[in-house]
C-alpha cells in the first residue's frame, strides 16, 4: 500500500545528517508516508563530508581527513543498508560496504620528548567481535559491564602485545622487557593464589608489582562496595578511599619501573587514566545523576582528569593530546587554547576504545563522496527522492505569531540544461563520484562557467540565475534544516529572535577552521624513512597535527604514471589566520610544514635545504613551486567550519526533537543529539532524530547510543 | 493516512507530532538496558547447569562458547585464579540485601525513584558485570601462564619443561628473626635487586639491599614494621625476573 497524500519534507543541506535523514524517512515501510527533496547548495551533496574527483586525474580532493571509527553504529548501519538496498553488480569496485570500508588496526600518537626531538607510539588494536552495525545481540556490547570487560580486553593486549611485535613498530631496545616484566608480574600474583587460594583478591592485587588483573578486579570490587556504602548514614569515603590508595601502591610501583621503559610508562598513562575516570565518576556521582556523564561537561577534560589525580605526565601525553586533535578541540583555532568537555570526551573515549566491533578505525577505500554520498544518493534517487542541486538558502522565514515556518527563500545558481534534474555524478574508473567541480556541460551556460571555473560553493559566490520561494502547505509541510552550524545564524534570524533556546545556542556553541593538504609521491613512504605499516597518526607538531596513509586510493585514482604514495594532513586553521587570504596562508603552511616537519615521519624526503619538491607526483618542478600541483584547502566557510565541544556549551545545543516551531526541525552534529562532537556518527545520529521527530510513534531505542549515560 | 487531528493547524498545515520527550535518558539504567530495554532476556548467574557455574561465567564473547578455564599446561594455576575469585563472590553473598531494605530504598532515590523489579534487575547486572570480568580476568592469568611456559625469556624457544630458574644466593642481615623467599619466574642473570616495599603499600621499606657476586644482601634493622615485604630481581637489562618476599614477625615485648 501506498500512501497517496504523502508529507511534503523539504530538507536543506546535503550532509551526513540530510541524507540520514531522507533514508529514515523513505524507508520501504513507511510506504510512502514523506514525499522528500533534498536543496543542495552547489553540485555535490555531502557537506563538511563531502569529496570531488580532480576532471584530469581523477584525484580525491577531500575537506580533510575523514576516518570512521568502529563505534559509528548507527552510521555503519546506514551504509550497510544502502549498499545491499543498491544491488550493485558484480565486479564493481565497490559493490559492497565491505569493499569500501577496510578495517585499520593501527593508530598512533607523536609525544614530545626533552631536547624538542619527537617519538611514536604506535598501537595495534585487535580485531573486535562483530562488525559495526550488526545488530545489537542479547550481550549488549554497550553497556557498563561491556566497557569494563573491553577495558580488561585493552590491558591484556597491551600486555599481550609482545606476542605480536612482527606487527607492531619497533620503539628502541628494552622491548622485550615489557613482556617478561608484564607476564612476570602477573605470575607472581597467579604464584600468590596457588599459595594462598583463600586469599582474598585484595591481598592478592598488593601482592604484584604491577597485577594489573588485580587492580581491575579492585575497582570492580569498588563497585560493591559503593553500594555496601550507599546506607543513609554513610558516604562514598570507603569507595574513593580505597581507589586512592590502590592508585598511589601501583603509582609507587611504577615509578621505580617506568623511568627506564618508554612502554611501560605508556601503559602506565592508560592506566592512570582508567583510575582517575573511575575514581572521579565516584567523586562527581555520575554513577547515579540522571545527568549521566553530562554532569561533567562543564569541565575541560584534562583539568577534570588533573582534579582527579591523573599525573601531569599522564595529562601532557601523547595519548591525551590526541584527543584534542582527533576532535579540533582549540577554542578558536588556537592551539594553546585546548577546550573539551570532559563528559563528552569521556563518552567519546569510551565509546571509541571500548565498543568498537570488527577495528577500531575503518578505513574508505575510495573518497567520502564516492564511498558514502554516491551510494546513498542513488538509493534515495530510486526511493523517489528529489534533489534540487544549485539551491542556496537564504533566510527562513516565520510565521507572524512566530510558531512556524512559513517560507525559506533560496537563490537559484544554475539552470539544468534542458530542464529536469541535474545528473551530478561522473565515471572514474567504474566507479560512480562527485566532480570537484560541477559538470559544466550539463548546465545551461556551460562553456562560460567552465571558463571562469566557476565554483558555486564558494563563499560569497553571487552567481545567480533566479530566486525561489517554498511556502508552508504549498511545497512543503515540513522543514528541516541540515546544513553546517556556521551558517545557521545566518540563515534563522528570525527564529533566533523568537526564541531565548535558540539564542543562547548561537551564543555558545562555536566552531573551528580547519586546514588540510593532500600529497601525491613519486616514491613510497617506506624509501622516505617510514618503515611502519600504513598508519593514522596524530599528536604532532602544529601547523598539521596528524597524518594518514592513504596509499590504498592510488588505485581508485585515474594518475598516470601512478603515484607510489598518498598522504593527507590536517589540523585546525586559528582564526587569527581567516581573511581572503586565508587559502594563501594554507599554501604557506604546507610549505613550511614539508621544509621544517615532515622529516621526522620521513626523513629522506628532506636534505639540507629542506623538502625535496621533486618528490610530488604530477609536475615535472622541483622548485616549491611544484607543491601548487597538489591540493589544500581551507575550510573557513561557515558550513565547513568544524562544531567544537566546549565545555559549558553542549547543554545549550537544541535537540532535534525540540518542538519550538512546529513545522520544523534541525540536522546536523552540531545539535543535541546524544553525541555531541563532531563526527559522521552524530550527523547520522542526529538525523535519525530528526526524522523521528517526524514521526507519531518514533521509536528512539533504534539510535543506538542516543540513551547513553 | 489520516493525521491526528491535534497534527493539523488551522489552515490546514501539518504539525509535528507532540515529541514524548527530547533529551537522553541518562541514568544508569541506561548504562546496562541499552535503547529502553527494559527486562534483559540473558538471566543472571544461576546456581545449576554451565550457566551454573559457580563464578556464573557467561560464554565466551566471541565465540558463544563455554568458557575455557584452563589447558593441560596452566589448569592448576588457572583453577587457582578461578577459586580465588568464586571465593570473592562468594564471599560477597554476605552483602545480599532484600529489595525492600534501607539500601535499596537510598539506591531508589538515587536513581530517580526506581522500582524494585528495576533494582533487581540491577542487582543482576551488576552480578553478571562482575562474573564477565572474572572471565576475562582468568582468560588474562592463562593466556599469560602460557606465554611465560613457552617463551620464558621472549626467545623463539621451544615451550620450557622446567620452570625453576637458577636463583641468587640471599643474604640477610638483622637481628630480627625473619623468614624470606626467592621465586625467580624468568630465566636471566641477577643483577639489580629494588628496594622491598611494604604489602600493605604503607609506611617504610626496605632500601638497604644490594646485589654482588650473585648474591642479594638486604639489611632490615630493627625496628622494622611487622608484615610481608616484597621486592623485584632485575636482570642486567632492567628485566624483572623474579621476586624476594620478606615477612617481618611481630615482635616479643621486651
Amino acid at each position: 500500500m501506498t500512501i497517496t497524500n504523502p508529507k511534503k519534507v523539504a530538507i536543506i543541506g546535503g550532509g551526513c545528517a540530510a541524507v540520514a535523514t531522507a533514508f529514515d524517512l523513505t524507508r520501504p515501510e513507511r510506504q510512502g508516508e514523506f514525499e522528500v527533496t533534498i536543496y543542495q547548495m552547489g553540485h555535490r551533496l555531502g557537506g563538511k563530508g563531502a569529496s570531488g574527483r580532480d576532471a584530469e586525474t581523477g584525484r580525491i580532493e577531500e575537506h580533510g581527513l575523514h576516518l570512521w571509527m568502529g563505534f559509528y553504529e548507527n552510521a555503519f548501519r546506514l551504509m550497510r543498508e544502502a549498499y545491499d538496498e543498491l544491488e550493485r553488480p558484480e565486479g564493481h569496485p565497490l559493490r559492497n560496504w565491505y569493499d569500501a570500508f577496510v578495517p585499520d588496526n593501527f593508530v598512533g600518537v607523536t609525544e614530545k620528548k626533552p631536547g624538542n626531538q619527537w617519538d611514536n607510539w604506535s598501537a595495534y588494536f585487535p580485531p573486535a567481535a562483530g562488525l559495526p552495525g550488526d545488530p545489537l545481540s542479547e550481550r549488549n556490547p554497550f553497556s557498563v559491564s561491556g566497557y569494563v570487560t573491553q577495558c580488561l580486553r585493552l590491558l591484556r593486549t597491551l600486555l599481550l602485545s609482545v606476542q605480536d611485535k612482527g606487527h607492531i613498530p619497533p620503539v628502541g631496545t628494552g622491548n622485550e622487557g615489557v613482556t617478561v616484566a608484564a607476564t612476570s608480574l602477573i605470575t607472581s600474583l597467579i604464584s600468590t593464589v596457588r599459595s594462598d587460594v583463600y586469599g582474598s583478591a585484595a591481598r592478592a592485587g598488593r601482592y604484584g608489582q604491577l597485577a594489573f588483573g588485580a587492580l581491575i578486579l579492585e575497582a570492580i570490587s569498588a563497585f560493591q562496595w559503593l553500594a555496601e556504602s550507599l546506607s543513609p548514614q554513610s558516604d562514598l569515603g570507603p569507595v574513593t578511599t580505597l581507589l586512592d590508595r590502590l592508585s598511589a601502591a601501583i603509582q609507587k610501583q611504577f615509578d621505580l619501573l617506568i623511568a627506564q621503559d618508554d612502554e611501560l610508562r605508556r601503559i602506565w598513562e592508560i592506566v592512570d587514566v582508567l583510575l582517575a575516570i573511575v575514581r572521579g565518576c565516584i567523586k562527581e556521582g555520575v554513577l547515579f545523576s540522571p545527568k549521566g556523564f553530562d554532569l561533567l561537561d562543564k569541565y575541560d577534560w584534562r583539568d577534570w582528569l588533573g582534579n582527579h589525580g591523573a599525573k601531569q605526565g599522564t595529562l601532557d601525553s601523547a595519548f591525551i593530546r590526541g584527543s584534542y586533535d582527533l576532535l579540533f578541540a582549540f577554542e578558536e583555532g588556537d592551539v594553546n587554547r585546548p577546550q573539551l568537555a570532559a563528559g563528552q570526551a569521556l563518552r567519546g573515549a569510551m565509546r571509541m576504545f571500548f565498543t568498537y566491533r570488527g577495528a577500531l578505525f575503518w578505513k574508505m577505500q575510495a573518497g567520502m563522496g564516492d564511498v558514502v554520498f554516491a551510494p546513498t544518493y542513488q538509493v534515495l534517487r530510486n526511493r523517489g527522492v528529489k534533489f534540487e542541486f544549485f539551491h542556496r538558502l537564504e533566510h527562513i522565514g516565520l510565521s507572524s505569531d512566530k510558531s512556524y515556518v512559513e517560507t525559506l527563500d533560496f537563490t537559484v545558481q544554475a539552470k539544468i540544461k534542458g530542464g529536469g534534474e541535474y545528473d551530478p555524478l561522473v565515471d572514474v574508473k567504474g566507479l560512480e563520484c562527485w566532480p570537484s567541480l560541477p559538470v559544466y556541460d550539463r548546465l545551461t551556460n556551460g562553456a562560460r562557467l567552465k571558463k571562469r571555473k566557476w565554483n558555486p560553493e564558494v563563499e560569497g559566490d553571487e552567481t545567480s540565475v533566479g530566486s525561489k520561494q517554498l511556502k508552508v502547505a504549498e511545497d512543503f509541510d515540513f522543514a528541516i534544516l541540515a546544513v553546517g552550524f556556521g551558517a545557521v545564524p545566518g540563515l534563522c534570524s528570525e527564529l533566533i529572535e523568537a526564541d531565548p533556546k535558540w539564542q543562547r545556542m548561537v551564543a555558545n556553541v562555536k566552531t573551528v577552521a580547519t586546514q588540510a593538504f593532500q600529497v601525491w609521491l613519486e616514491e613510497p613512504v617506506k624509501d622516505l624513512g617510514w618503515d611502519d605499516p600504513p598508519i593514522n597518526i596524530s599528536g604532532y607538531v602544529e601547523p598539521f597535527d596528524t597524518w594518514a596513509d592513504m596509499r590504498q586510493l592510488i588505485k581508485v585514482e585515474d594518475e598516470k604514471p601512478e603515484p607510489k604514495a598518498i598522504a593527507y594532513f590536517c589540523s585546525v586553521l586559528p582564526d587569527s589566520q581567516i581573511d581572503e587570504a586565508a587559502y594563501t596562508t594554507v599554501r604557506s603552511n604546507v610549505v613550511t610544514f614539508l621544509n621544517r616537519d615532515v622529516g621526522y615521519f620521513w626523513p629522506k624526503a628532506v636534505d639540507e635545504a629542506g623538502f625535496r619538491w621533486g618528490l610530488l607526483a604530477g609536475t615535472d618542478d622541483t622548485s616549491e613551486d611544484a607543491i601548487d600541483s597538489q591540493f589544500w584547502t581551507a575550510n573557513t566557510s561557515g558550513t565547513e567550519r568544524y562544531v567544537l565541544s566546549l565545555p559549558g556549551t553542549l547543554e545549550h545545543r537544541i535537540s532535534p526533537l525540540d518542538d519550538r516551531f512546529d513545522n520544523f526541525t534541525i540536522a546536523g552534529d552540531w545539535t543535541g543529539c546524544g553525541h555531541q562532537a563532531g563526527c559522521v556518527e552524530a550527523a547520522v545520529m542526529s538525523g535519525l532524530l530528526a526524522a523521528s521527530a517526524l514521526y507519531d510513534r518514533p521509536d528512539l531505542s533504534r539510535i543506538v547510543g542516543y540513551d547513553h549515560p | 493516512m489520516n493525521m491526528p487531528e491535534d497534527n493539523i493547524g488551522s489552515s490546514g498545515r501539518l504539525r509535528r507530532p507532540k515529541p514524548e520527550r527530547t533529551e537522553p535518558r541518562r541514568n544508569i539504567l541506561g548504562a546496562f538496558l541499552q535503547n529502553g530495554e527494559r527486562r534483559p532476556q540473558t538471566a543472571a548467574p544461576t546456581q545449576s547447569g554451565l550457566e551454573n557455574h559457580p563464578l556464573g561465567l557467561q560464554p565466551d564473547a566471541e565465540t558463544g562458547q563455554p568458557p575455557r578455564i584452563a589447558s593441560s599446561q596452566n589448569q592448576e594455576d588457572i583453577q587457582a585464579a578461578s577459586d580465588v575469585i568464586d571465593r570473592h563472590i562468594r564471599d560477597g553473598k554476605q552483602y545480599e540485601i532484600p529489595v525492600e531494605d534501607g539500601m535499596w530504598s537510598r539506591l531508589s532515590s538515587l536513581t530517580g525513584g526506581l522500582d524494585n523489579a528495576d533494582l533487581a534487575d540491577l542487582a543482576k547486572l551488576l552480578t553478571r558485570s562482575y562474573s564477565e570480568l572474572a572471565s576475562v580476568w582468568v582468560e588474562i592469568a592463562g593466556k599469560l601462564r602460557e606465554t611465560i611456559n613457552s617463551s620464558p625469556s621472549g626467545s623463539t624457544g621451544a615451550p620450557s619443561s622446567s620452570s625453576v630458574f637458577a636463583a641468587p644466593a640471599l643474604f640477610i642481615q638483622s637481628p630480627l628473626k625473619l623468614t624470606a623467599k626467592v621465586q625467580m619466574f624468568a630465566d636471566g642473570s641477577a643483577a639489580k635487586m629494588q628496594p622491598l616495599m611494604p604489602e600493605t603499600g604503607k609506611g617504610e621499606g626496605l632500601s638497604e639491599v644490594s646485589f654482588a657476586d650473585d648474591q642479594i644482601s638486604i639489611f632490615v634493622p630493627e625496628g622494622t614494621a611487622t608484615g610481608r615485604y616484597h621486592g623485584l630481581i632485575l636482570s642486567e637489562t632492567g628485566t624483572p625476573i623474579g621476586t624476594v618476599s620478606v615477612t617481618a614477625p611481630e615482635q616479643a615485648d621486651p
